[in-house]
């Protein structure tokens, strides 16, 4: 199984060298990051700067890196639906399977693991949601999304995602490393270990969970991996401390503050003018502090929603108590990638049964949970087009796996990722399309398959980054994002 | 940029010297980055049935061409490859890699100028003890390591740093071997020590130290994947896991010699079955990564364990990458993947048992999932019975009911004369309909209310007896608090008047270690029996929160049965009375370990989890492309033949259960090329931050080359020769001078040797993550140097949290400030103040940590609330130990925080700081956080 691949060596590293001492200059970088995104917006920068080389953009890990080739995309919203929507509920049709409803499935489809149910034994069950063709395209979206129906030409739906972790953990971490295993980096700490971060003060990766943060799969879901530390998502909040310790304790000023930082600086400098045979290091933490510093205001105010209009708040739903939640966090994400953080996953789904998880019934499950994600999602794309900012937003949106066409319990369907739907819309991706096809039950995927790694190469493409390119030595292999895989390359198919 | 610079700079120095070229430290890694992967050892991916990692197949002659012509590079066609400029022609292939640089393609044609010699990979040879190099400057090594060092340096024409003051070795060597900072005190004493040997004594006393076990054993545990949780959805608990920290701790104080330390964790089961320590070591394979998932593929956990084993195995004793030949013979290194499976082969009869504290094997995992599945399908069998004939049903239920207490004749009496035998009966009852269900969930404590705590005791009751506990103890082996609490007669209902008195409940005591039998713990009341007397402890109320550890070590300090019931009775109230009896029920879940196991705080009887053997031994196959799905011919058990050098073992005529022991005699051996290098050179950066190779776990072709390899081969040999002692090694490095030379270098310097690959200087680098926490509260003087046990949790707020899919439960406030190596690793959430600081990753073994410099450090070590409350405390403690005077006051905060007098500049500056604030508390309480917050105190140098 391919949880069990590991990739050969391939290519040279990108740093392998230079990967122990991360030496951060940030204070130095800062005025270079300014201008290069600045020649990088005017589309200058390709001819001041050679392809990725960790060793020739020096020593800072994050200072902004070109592509490989001219990118699509600058930065991405990857809605995450943890649970495991239906694709027979969402995106993807399946009229045999109300026809054949309460029928064992045909033996001709075979079997498949689930978590639960022994997909053999048990009665198939239909789809009680219509579905309505929608926009130019005539996208087939079911009536759980009534608001992303009138984005349809937007979207580029993928329906023959797969992958073999069938049960929560390591289906997330399939989705989110392209491998069911622990230990991997998230796809966006390889996004931002390619392409460094352009944001002012703001962490180059966020993460943005349901109010109780939890998710079954932890922290690997946005981890680093093996990757250093400085790639991994730095989670983010809509109330209270934006990011963890980033506000002052309440009994500080900001006065007191910055004279006890003060202090400590001062202390700094004079150590290391001390201190010749690590200064540069040392200097690079000084002006960490000073970074630090700067986000204990820009956090606050990148994640501060009230300073959007009211007409904003509305169109996010933030008004409503059901989309509330995840309206704030979709607004966030505009608000973080507009000032230049790179990756934002938005986790729709926490841990108790509050997620996209409907062993116990697909059909109220998949309305109930749509129903905080829709508006919001609309709003996003809408929101972004209208700054135009979406043709250099990527926003895709998945679970971790999809459901099977047979029923668990009468009402509910088990964990299946053989074949689900994901979708992308925004940076560069050209919408009304739909890839790939699922079996006439919606079992497996047969028809232009496409694995998560293939996903994650077609995300690094959209971004200007070649995913045979982009590897990182660890253990005596070069690991890629895409493991051995991502030939599926959809970037092409996608644009046009 | 800098280590780039550096190895660019080494990589010239033999074109420069015009030295002969050496084939595995010149040739070999060019060839195996750019030529292996199609031309090497991998039959399935060889191209043109070219391979050029042989000598004599690199020299045949082909059709038309010779792939290499010893002497003569022109008529070579692998160079004329590579040098092409005809795209068709030129190697590597424009897919497959980058050109060759022109340093590179002028390497391999001296290479083959000079007769193409096909030497062997450094490694892969037996350590040489070279001659000591001759040096000019004769004063400067105190100790051979200086000679290897000093003569390279001279070589290069450079000088050694000076000596570093006494301040600073003091501080340095004692940060290095228990990475906590030297108080004053020590500080004083020692540079009162005239004598000529007071730095030698200072190493003696510090590698005598308890703490140096908790530093070199943090040192071990990355390089052993150490975790107390499984990872994935479930994370399991591993309440067995803090055994084997415990004892890398003990072995590295008693510095076990190194070979006994490797047999014992490879097969201390099977080489010294009555040393209990050796069975504990075997926690190295009971501490990995867990995948328990439901639906899952036959074969697929034993599989990923053993997987686990032999990458852990590799990486830690021998610095090998075996797990790159899992999927297809090895790239680079001599190893194949039948090579590697014959490996796998070796742990074939072994699996994870548990076993009591006494030494009793509990039943094994695969015993228990079978007694789990009968339970079930009796309890399938009963539904359907039900089904088919309703009236039966009660009968059946009552049945059930009886039939538990039957089998639990120690409760049998108690429960008869318990008033509460309805609710009793009721929880069996529900507990028989549906014993797979989740009895915590939200609809349940909704609906029940209080009788939830009777169902979880029970369930908990129900699954310590399947698995072969008395009654009365939980499946932990516990005693069952919630049982005895409920078997007790409960009296009055709860009135707010007795929920305010609880909460106003006294702290408990602190109590000598528990004594155990806690079956007998609580004895029926005799009529009439009055409550002990006032001096009674009395139940902590949070009292699951806290582990139930306080109230096990009460409960087990009383003597009396009076006592014991007195103090039953009051906890049953509280358990019963708790006004959030779901806060009780999340808490248990929170601590629930596999099979409904939880872990209660106290450590002693938890099971021990170690390796043994089973009675049929796995069937292992050669997986084609490693997938489970395709598996090839069977394997037999072997060790590598390239590595394998005079252990010619035959694995058919040794039993099973002595093929660890095997593996353990060939890793743990000084005839094995690898081991003892690869060992010495972990001690080598554990002292240095970097180590001679800089890659620790990778000893292979693809990993780099030691900067110092006669230096690295002696230390080997020495090492060996002197009993494989960790302990003689560290002191033997650090008497060096190369180890006591200052943190300075000119700019020449810098620019010639900017890592320090040439050891020109000692490089500062900043301490670890878990030598940032134990530093501050030492500093502080909050810090607990309780040893042992349990992992403990910091408590975190919500925030702190997020990510984490499982309940905190949160250690008791006294126990926050133990050293960080008793917080708990959890592989699906990391504790985030360590994390911030480059907690490695511990799914696989960790050979060197990275080190970053990230905002959210410097936002950590200002704004998270325990350093407010470290800087209170060190600022009280400073203002006591200074009777209030602010004058000496920082000369003071100085000696705890760097370890060194204080500046006039400094004192000025400080001065300045504390006059700008009234509140003197206050003022010095931010003297201490920015000491927190600068280089100095994060650094070791």
């Amino acid at each position: 199984m391919s949880s069990h691949r590991c990739p050969g060596p391939f290519g040279t590293p990108l740093d392998a060298t230079s990967r122990r001492h991360w030496i951060t200059q940030v204070a130095g970088g800062m005025g270079a990051w300014a201008l290069l995104s600045l020649l990088e917006r005017d589309g200058l920068a390709a001819s001041l700067a050679p392809a990725i080389s960790g060793a020739d953009r020096g020593t800072n890990p994050l200072a902004p890196k070109l592509p490989h080739f001219a990118a699509k995309a600058k930065s991405v919203i990857f809605l995450m639906m943890a649970g495991g929507p239906s694709q027979m509920e969402t995106f993807d049709p399946k009229p045999l399977l109300n026809t054949l409803a309460g029928e064992k499935m045909p033996a001709s489809f075979g079997k498949i693991p689930a978590q639960f149910t022994d997909v053999t034994q048990q009665p198939l069950l239909g789809c009680k949601i219509p579905f309505r063709e929608c926009g130019e395209a005539r996208i087939p979206i079911s009536d759980a999304f009534p608001f992303l129906q009138q984005h349809a030409d937007r979207l580029a739906v993928i329906r023959s995602c797969h992958h073999d972790g069938f049960n929560h953990s390591p289906a997330q971490y399939a989705l989110t490393t392209g491998m069911t295993r622990l230990g991997f980096p998230s796809i966006g700490a390889w996004i931002t270990y390619g392409l460094g971060s352009v944001a002012d003060n703001l962490p180059a990766m966020v993460v943005m969970t349901d109010p109780d943060g939890k998710i079954k799969g932890g922290t690997p879901c946005w981890g680093n991996g093996f990757l250093p530390a400085v790639y991994q998502g730095s989670p983010v909040r809509a109330t209270g401390a934006p990011i963890l310790y980033v506000n002052r304790r309440p009994d500080e000023s900001a006065e007191s503050q910055r004279s006890t930082l003060d202090l400590a600086q001062w202390l700094n400098h004079r150590h290391s003018a001390q201190t010749s045979a690590a200064a540069s290091e040392l200097d690079s933490r000084i002006a960490a502090y000073e970074l630090a510093f700067r986000m204990q205001t820009a956090a606050p105010e990148a994640t501060d929603i009230m300073r959007e209009s009211a007409e904003t708040r509305k169109l996010y739903g933030v008004d409503d108590e059901k989309t509330r939640d995840f309206g704030t966090r979709c607004l966030i994400a505009r608000r973080l990638t507009e000032r230049g953080v790179r990756f934002v996953q938005v986790i729709s789904g926490s841990g108790d049964s509050k997620d996209w998880d409907h062993h116990d019934d697909a059909y109220e499950g998949t309305l109930r949970q749509a129903r905080k994600v829709d508006q919001p999602i609309a709003a996003l794309l809408q929101d972004l087009a209208a700054r135009g900012q979406l043709e250099e937003t990527l926003v895709v949106w998945s679970g971790e796996f999809g459901r099977t066409p047979t029923s668990q319990g009468g009402k509910g369907r088990d964990h299946n990722p053989n074949g689900f739907t994901m979708w992308m819309a925004g940076g560069g991706v050209k919408g009304g399309k739909i890839i790939g096809a699922t079996d006439e039950l919606g079992l497996r995927a047969v028809a232009d398959k496409v694995h998560v790694n293939d996903a994650h190469a077609t995300m690094l493409s959209l971004l200007g980054l070649d995913h045979r390119k982009l590897t990182y030595l660890f253990q005596g292999r070069e690991y890629r994002a895409t493991d051995v895989g991502g030939d599926n390359d959809l970037a092409r198919r996608l644009i046009i | 940029m800098k280590r780039l610079a550096a190895c660019v700079l080494l990589a010239a120095l033999p074109a420069m010297a015009t030295e002969p070229v050496d084939f595995s430290r010149d040739v070999l890694p060019i060839l195996s980055a750019h030529c292996f992967k199609c031309h090497g050892r991998d039959e399935a991916q060889r191209k043109g049935k070219l391979r050029l990692d042989v000598r004599a197949d690199a020299l045949a002659a082909r059709d038309d061409f010779r792939p290499i012509v010893p002497g003569k590079p022109a008529e070579s066609e692998v160079l004329h490859r590579v040098m092409s400029k005809d795209e068709d022609e030129h190697m590597p292939p424009a897919d497959a890699g980058r050109p060759l640089t022109a340093a590179e393609t002028q390497t391999l044609r001296d290479w083959i100028a000079q007769g193409a010699d096909y030497s062997e990979h450094w490694a892969f040879i037996a350590p040489r003890r070279a001659p000591l190099p001759a040096v000019v400057n004769t004063p400067w090594p105190q100790t051979p390591i200086d000679r290897f060092v000093l003569a390279r340096l001279e070589a290069e024409k450079f000088q050694p740093a000076a000596r570093a003051s006494r301040e600073t070795l003091i501080r340095r060597a004692t940060l290095d071997l228990i990475g906590l900072p030297p108080t004053p005190e020590e500080i004083e004493t020692f540079l009162a020590d005239q004598a000529p040997d007071a730095y030698a004594t200072l190493v003696d006393r510090l590698l005598a130290s308890p703490q140096y076990g908790e530093r070199y054993g943090r040192h071990w545990l990355d390089v052993a994947r150490y975790a107390d949780s499984g990872g994935f959805e479930t994370d399991l608990f591993f309440g067995h896991a803090y055994r084997y920290r415990d004892y890398v701790i003990r072995s590295f104080n008693a510095d076990k010699p190194f070979d006994r330390f490797i047999k014992e964790q490879i097969a201390g089961d099977e080489l010294f079955p009555g040393d209990a320590d050796a069975r504990l070591a075997t926690g190295l394979y009971t501490t990995g990564p867990v995948l328990q998932e439901a639906g899952m593929v036959a074969g697929k956990l034993e599989y990923d364990q053993n997987t686990d084993w032999i990458d852990t195995t590799g990486a830690a004793f021998l610095g090998l990458t075996l797990a790159c030949a899992r999927c297809h013979d090895h790239k680079y290194d001599p190893l194949s993947q039948r090579e590697y499976f014959s490996l796998q082969a070796i742990f074939a009869a072994s699996d994870q048992f548990d076993y009591s504290v006494e030494g009793k094997k509990l039943r094994d995992r695969a015993a228990l999932k079978t007694t789990l599945k009968e339970f079930e399908a009796e309890q399938a069998r009963l539904r359907a019975q039900r089904e088919s004939d309703p009236g039966r049903r009660e009968v059946l239920l009552r049945k059930a009911g009886d039939a538990f207490i039957e089998n639990t004749p120690a409760l049998k009496t108690r429960v008869e004369n318990s008033k509460k035998f309805d609710a009793i009966r009721h929880a069996v009852e529900r507990f028989h309909r549906n014993p797979g269900a989740n009895h915590t969930n939200d609809a349940l404590v909704e609906q029940d209310g209080d009788d939830n705590n009777l169902v979880v005791a029970l369930k908990a009751e129900l699954q310590g007896l399947l698995r072969g506990h008395p009654a009365g103890q939980d499946e932990t082996g516990f005693l069952n608090i919630g049982i005895v609490a409920l078997l007790n007669p409960l009296p009055t209902p709860r009135t707010p008047a007795r929920v305010a008195a609880m909460a106003s409940a006294p702290a408990p005591v602190a109590l000598p270690a528990p004594t155990p039998s806690p079956t007998d713990a609580a004895p029926p009341p005799p009529a009439g029996a009055k409550p002990g007397a006032s001096v009674l402890p009395q139940p902590s109320p949070r009292n699951f929160s806290d582990g139930g550890l306080n109230n096990r070590r009460a409960f087990d300090a009383l003597t009396t049965d009076d006592e014991k019931r007195a103090f039953l009775s009051a906890l049953g109230r509280q358990q019963i009375d708790r006004p959030q009896p779901a806060g009780y029920v999340e808490d248990l879940e929170a601590l629930r370990l596999d099979l409904g196991q939880k872990h209660q705080g106290d450590a002693s009887t938890l099971p021990i989890r170690v390796l043994d053997h089973r009675e049929k031994p796995l069937a292992i196959h050669l997986l084609k492309r490693g997938e489970l799905e395709t598996p090839g011919e069977a394997v037999a058990p072997g060790l590598p033949e390239r590595f394998a050098g005079g252990f010619d073992f035959d694995f058919a005529t040794i039993p099973p259960e002595r093929h660890r022991s095997a593996l353990a005699a060939w890793i743990a051996s000084d005839k094995n090329l690898l081991t003892a290098r690869v060992i010495a050179n972990r001690v080598w950066q554990w002292h240095f931050g970097e180590g001679l190779v800089p890659t620790p776990n990778d000893f292979g072709i693809r990993g780099e080359r030691p900067t110092h390899p006669a230096l690295l081969d002696w230390l080997a040999i020495e090492f060996v020769a002197h009993g494989w002692s960790i302990k003689y090694l560290n002191r033997l490095i650090m008497l060096s001078s190369t180890y006591q030379m200052a943190a300075t270098a000119d700019a020449a310097t810098l620019e010639r040797d900017p890592a320090n690959r040439l050891l020109t200087r000692f490089q500062p680098h900043r301490l670890q993550a878990e030598v940032v926490w134990d530093s501050i509260r030492a500093a502080s003087g909050t810090l607990d140097r309780t040893m042992f046990g349990l992992p403990i949790a910091p408590p975190l707020d919500e925030q702190e949290q997020i990510g984490n899919h499982r309940k905190w439960p949160a250690s008791t406030p006294d126990e926050a400030n133990r050293r960080a190596i008793y917080i708990v690793v959890r592989r699906s959430f990391r504790f985030p103040m360590l994390a911030a600081f480059d907690l490695p990753d511990n799914t696989a073994s960790c050979g060197r940590r990275d080190i970053t410099t990230v905002p959210n450090q410097a936002l950590t070590l200002m704004n998270n609330r325990t350093m407010r409350e470290q800087a209170d405390a060190f600022a009280a403690r400073l203002l006591r130990e200074t009777q209030g005077d602010l004058a000496a006051l920082p000369a003071r905060a100085w000696l705890h925080a760097y370890g060194r007098p204080i500046a006039n500049d400094e004192r000025a500056r400080v001065a300045e700081s504390l006059r700008a604030r009234a509140d003197t508390k206050a003022a010095v309480s931010d003297l201490c956080l920015a000491l927190f917050n600068t280089n100095e105190f994060i650094y070791q140098q």
